[in-house]
């Protein structure tokens, strides 16, 4: 499998930003190029020609927005790293998708939390999503200090309660 | 951030070789030490081993089996590991990533639950959500 090509959706977050910081790490270290690509659901085509009655932040142009997501992505980047930028307007899960087929990415990198709109879940819907809809590997960058909370739910009391019944065993005897 | 050492959850499974591949290829490039870990899944086994040591004996020996095999794929001049353990695998292969200063997993998307259907194995959703460390899914 030809390895050159990683990519790094990016969408202005913070989660982002260490995905881009991690894809730089491997690049590096692999020799493989960044495509680092934002994905808004509109553009500065869609953008309104007239004035419009609704505040900046609701009805105002997104074309520069886009370019910000790429800068503050770019500001990740470690040095030397060879890497192009994208923009695309759609969906993003199927923009990033489609694009990651063109290029021939091998891997695409994503932040743990940040990208898509329900920030409160325990990672972004769009990260979740690409992981299971991907064809390519997906790696889901994340800093250990913000790292979500040990859920102490099922999973762990169920463990307990499986040391316990394997404690009330008696030890097998072996030969 | 350095990529020094590589948690590889193995259990045998297509999708657990194809990490390994992989696994291999990035500890290649990034110099670092490859830990591969089986966990035999004690939830499914405890009732099992109040009957019968034969079974006990049956999945330790698969598990260094898989190991092996593991081991034998890395090509010489990358440091490697081999670990076993029982529990249930998503606590222990997180336990086992923070004990052992894991700075990548490398796991499969599916393993050998028993849930075919589902999209991502239940193993691989539990790590990706709960993981202190970057998690590479491989496909």
């Amino acid at each position: 499998m030809k390895r050159k090509r990683i990519l790094v959706p990016v969408d202005g977050s913070e989660g982002s930003g260490q995905a881009v910081a991690l894809a730089g790490e491997l690049a590096l270290a692999t020799g493989c190029t960044l495509d680092i690509l934002h994905v808004s659901y509109f553009d500065s085509s869609t953008d309104s020609q007239s004035d419009s009655w609704l505040p900046e932040e609701v009805a105002g142009a997104v074309g520069c927005q886009q370019q910000e997501v790429l800068d503050k992505a770019r500001a990740y980047l470690p040095e030397g790293i060879a890497a192009d930028f994208h923009l695309r307007t759609g969906n993003p899960v199927e923009e990033i998708l489609r694009f990651a087929h063109q290029q021939q990415d091998w891997l695409i990198v994503v932040g743990g939390r940040g990208l898509g709109a329900v920030e409160g879940f325990l990672m972004g819907s769009i990260s979740q999503q690409l992981l299971e809809e991907s064809p390519v590997s997906v790696l889901i960058a994340r800093n250990s200090e913000d790292a979500p909370p040990r859920e102490e739910g099922l999973l762990s009391s169920f463990s307990q309660l499986t040391d316990l019944v394997k404690k009330s065993i008696p030890p097998l005897s072996r030969k | 951030m350095e990529i020094k050492n590589i948690l590889v959850p193995v259990d045998g499974s297509e999708g657990s070789d194809r990490a390994i591949t992989h696994a291999i290829s990035l500890a290649e490039a990034c110099n670092a030490k490859l830990n591969f870990l089986y966990v035999a899944n004690i939830n499914q086994l405890a009732i099992n081993a109040c009957l019968s040591d034969a079974i006990l004996e049956a999945v330790t020996k698969a598990g260094n089996v898989i190991l092996d095999r593991a081991m034998e794929m890395v090509p010489t001049g990358i440091e490697k590991d081999a670990f076993s353990e029982t529990g249930s695998p998503a606590v222990v292969i997180l336990d086992f990533a923070t004990s052992n200063n894991t700075d990548l997993i490398v796991m499969g998307s599916r393993g050998l639950g028993i849930v075919k259907g589902v999209l991502l194995g239940s193993v691989s959703q539990y790590i990706v959500e709960q993981s202190k460390c970057p998690v590479l899914v491989v496909k």
